[in-house]
Parts: C-alpha cells; sequence; structure tokens
C-alpha cells in the first residue's frame, strides 16, 4: 500500500495536509512515527516533511514530540471572518453566558461543516462541547440548532427566529447571525436539558443575535 | 507589473513546491484583504502560472478562501491554528494573570513567543494606546521591543539571538549584548520608544517547565505617560506567577 509509487502520485500539499491532519486535539504530541501512521507515509517521508515545518515553525518540538506549531496560531489569527465575528461578539457573549449560566457558542458554516469560532464557558458542570476551531458533532443538539439557524437566517424577521434541538440529554438554542440578510453564524446556548428552560433562554439568545447582527451593519 | 511592483525582481524566488506554498500563505496572511494571483505572484517571486495552480489547490484544500478581489486565508487554517498547543498552553494559563495585570495597570497587556526574528502575540488587552491596533496573531520586531529583549536574555540557543541581532554593527551588537546581560540580572526588558514611536513598554520573560524560555508577558503605554518604577514590579511578579502557572499545568 505505501509503495513508492504511491507516495509518489501524492501531491507535496496532500502530504502537508495529511501530516497536519494527523494532530488531534489531545495536546499530548505525536512522535514522527506516530504522524507516519496516522498520516499513511513513510516513516523518511514524513521525517524530512517534519524537519521542513519545524524550521518553518509550523510545527513545534518538544524532545521527541511534535505539536502543531506558532505559524499556524498566528495564520488562523489571520483568517479575517472569524476573527472580526468574534470580536464583535465577545461581550454579548459573555452577558448571556452570566444570564443564562449556559455554555455560549459562536460557529459558522464551513462547506458541510460547521466551526465554532469562539465560546464562552458555562459555571454549571456540562456535557463535553466543542472548543474553538473544532467541529461540532454528527447527532449532536448543537450541530442540529446551528444548520438550522445558518439554514433558516434569512427568513426576513426584524428579530432572528431561535431553533431548539435536544439530544442526549443536552439542549441547543441556536439563533442566526445576519449580514445583509444572510446568515453568516450561528449563536447558540446550551446546557444539560435538566437544568435549562430553552423557552426562557430563547429570547435572550435571539437577543444577543439580534444586537449582533446590528453590530456587523455597522 | 507584478514583476516590476518587487523592490527585488532580479532575486529568486522559492523552488520547492513546499517554499512556495508556505511563501504564498506568508504572503496572504500579510496582506490586508483578498489579494489577486498576480499579487501573490508578485510578492511571493514565484511564476503567475504556478502561483495560479498553487492558489487553486489550496483553494480546494480549504487553506485559501475565494472573496470578491482574490484570496484570504481559509477556514482550515484557522481550524489549525486553534489546536497549536503552546499558543494554547501559554494563553489559557495566561488568561487570569493578564486580566490582574490590565486591572492593576490600565495599560495594553501582551503575551508574546518567539517566531524567527519577531515576537508573535497570543493575547492581548488593549490599553489606553489607541494608535496602535491590537490582537492576537501580531508580529513585532524582537530586537527592539520589550518582549523580544526579554525573551532572547534568557534565550539558550545562540543561533536565534544571533539571527536577531545581525542587522547591528559592531558597536551595536555590543551594546544590545550589555543589555542583555542587564535583562538577565533585572528580569525585566525596556523599550523606551523604539519599536513604536511613542509607545514604551516594559517585559519579562515567561518559562516553562523545562526551565527554558517560551516568550515574554509585557505592558505597554504612551512613552512618558507609562510609569515604569510602578509597573516594572507588577511585570515581574505577573511573570512568575505565569511562570509558576505554566510550570503546575
Amino acid at each position: 500500500m505505501r509503495t513508492a509509487a504511491w507516495t509518489e502520485s501524492v501531491s507535496v500539499l496532500d502530504r502537508l495536509s495529511a501530516v497536519l491532519d494527523a494532530f488531534g486535539e489531545d495536546s499530548a504530541g505525536l512522535t514522527i512515527t506516530e504522524i507516519a501512521r496516522r498520516a499513511n507515509l513513510p516513516k523518511s517521508t514524513v521525517s524530512r516533511l517534519a524537519a521542513d515545518l519545524v524550521d518553518q515553525g509550523y510545527l513545534d518540538r518538544e524532545g521527541a514530540r511534535l505539536h502543531l506549531g506558532v505559524r499556524l496560531f498566528e495564520l488562523g489569527q489571520g483568517v479575517e471572518r472569524p476573527r472580526r465575528l468574534r470580536e464583535l461578539a465577545r461581550h454579548g457573549m459573555v452577558q448571556l453566558r452570566d444570564a443564562t449560566g449556559c455554555h455560549v457558542q459562536l460557529a459558522v458554516a464551513d462547506g458541510d461543516d460547521v466551526i465554532v469560532i469562539a465560546s464562552a464557558h458555562g459555571h454549571g458542570s456540562h456535557p463535553p462541547v466543542a472548543r474553538m476551531g473544532e467541529r461540532l458533532l454528527l447527532g449532536s443538539a448543537a450541530l442540529d440548532s446551528a444548520l438550522e439557524a445558518l439554514r433558516h437566517g434569512a427568513a426576513g424577521a426584524e428579530i432572528p427566529s431561535a431553533f431548539e434541538h435536544t439530544r442526549g440529554g443536552q439542549v441547543c438554542v441556536a439563533s442566526p447571525v445576519l449580514e445583509r440578510r444572510r446568515a453568516v453564524a450561528s449563536l447558540s446556548a446550551n446546557g444539560s436539558s435538566s437544568s435549562i428552560d430553552a423557552d426562557a433562554i430563547a429570547p435572550l439568545v435571539r437577543r444577543t443575535a439580534a444586537a449582533l447582527s446590528r453590530a456587523l451593519a455597522s | 507589473m507584478s514583476q516590476l511592483s518587487h523592490p527585488f525582481p532580479s532575486r529568486e524566488g522559492p523552488v520547492s513546491v513546499l517554499d512556495r506554498v508556505f511563501a504564498v500563505l506568508d504572503v496572504v496572511r500579510s496582506c490586508d484583504g483578498p489579494i489577486s494571483i498576480s499579487g501573490i505572484a508578485g510578492e511571493a517571486r514565484i511564476p503567475k502560472s504556478t502561483a495560479a495552480r498553487l492558489v487553486a489547490s489550496l483553494v480546494a484544500q480549504r487553506y485559501l478562501t475565494h472573496e470578491p478581489g482574490g484570496v484570504v486565508l481559509g477556514m482550515r487554517l484557522f481550524e489549525l491554528g486553534a489546536r497549536a498547543t503552546m499558543p494554547r498552553r501559554i494563553a489559557s494559563a495566561a488568561a487570569p494573570v493578564v486580566y490582574e495585570l490590565a486591572q492593576r495597570t490600565g495599560e495594553r497587556i501582551g503575551v508574546w513567543v518567539q517566531q524567527g526574528t519577531d515576537m508573535i502575540s497570543l493575547t492581548a488587552v488593549p490599553g489606553r494606546l489607541p494608535m496602535l491596533p491590537t490582537r492576537a496573531g501580531m508580529r513585532s520586531p524582537a530586537l527592539t521591543t520589550a518582549s523580544g529583549k526579554a525573551y532572547l536574555a534568557f534565550c539558550d540557543d545562540t543561533n536565534v539571538v544571533d539571527r536577531v541581532s545581525a542587522p547591528l554593527l559592531d558597536d551595536e551588537v555590543e551594546r544590545f549584548y550589555d543589555e542583555l546581560t542587564s535583562v538577565r540580572a533585572d528580569t525585566v526588558a525596556v523599550d523606551q520608544g523604539d519599536s513604536y514611536a511613542g509607545v514604551a513598554a516594559v517585559a519579562s520573560p515567561v518559562i516553562d517547565r523545562s526551565g527554558s524560555v517560551v516568550g515574554a508577558i509585557s505592558v505597554a503605554g504612551p512613552a512618558g505617560g507609562l510609569r515604569t518604577a510602578h509597573v516594572t514590579p507588577l511585570v515581574r511578579t505577573a511573570s512568575i506567577s505565569l511562570t509558576r502557572r505554566l510550570t503546575a499545568a
């Protein structure tokens, strides 16, 4: 399977992506051998590529283990759309979190995925939630609500609607953030269905999303 | 046009595919808004046809995305950047320390790590410096900034210090190394406005659990307005508690 011919047929960019994608959420880092296995590339190829990536700051080396590096952090911070939304949303998200005790998230669609771009952690104990930069999980209340909010954003209402889903004991209330009548993000409050009254928090979520939409327009 | 716009049109650009990828991403990053294919080709010093092919691949793989007027950095970089371990580790350890330092000084607070000859900010709290935009992911020169000197004074890697100080002339180099020696003794570095006109800053190093310096924490304010004597012990204390939080983590 991992023949030289196969390797050659894979472009440099594909190899780069395979190596970078080998790094998951765990922060323990990976050895060359682990990356090679996950990326399905020969160890020698990974070793050469990793040396270049460390040189350029795309990977950080910590002993024998490698981590996604500072340069990627820098590039990630340079992505305009999430940065602008985060800056405008920060204050309102914290207020919504304090008012509801919920875990508050802001997410954008990217292709078929919905990616979390900002979050304000709730105070109570919550089921695990997607972190910044992660995709919302298939089959989660958070994803279903966000997708609905992003799809129905441009319904034309002055105050955007709220969409609610409950899955596996977790409830999520999401409302679209609109820019030029298009939904550009989904703002949501998440918590356990035993402790959250979705009807009570829906107006607050809608109001926060509406305020963010107005801030985007100005 | 792209050829003429470059100050060194005769200098050779990157040749390997990987180096060209790095160059293209760097050009798009340092650009304020969308940039066209010919703009990228000129800035990155690669043939336009190559740039077009590379940009198409980078768009297909979501490293770049199309916008009116050209391309911008794409969501894949946002996802990867959010998972970068060291920035995440330091930024989360720094959050309460930065908050307290901001409360006590009212000035701009930054946490920085070194990259090449620059410092890159991991977190930034705006103070009373309206003229300089501030955000995480920004670059500042390591040679002249307080955070850069605080980092370099404790950096074991002489290659890094040499690379940063390379533009200096002989007597300047000597003065620079003398300054680093006194920064080591004080655990505080000062920039009286050398990096940005009218902006003074004070910084202390941040050490990780292996005992090596990983960055610096800084306070910046208007030159002449920043109360250095008041701020210095606060920065030193902040650097010690951040170092302690990193070591405990």
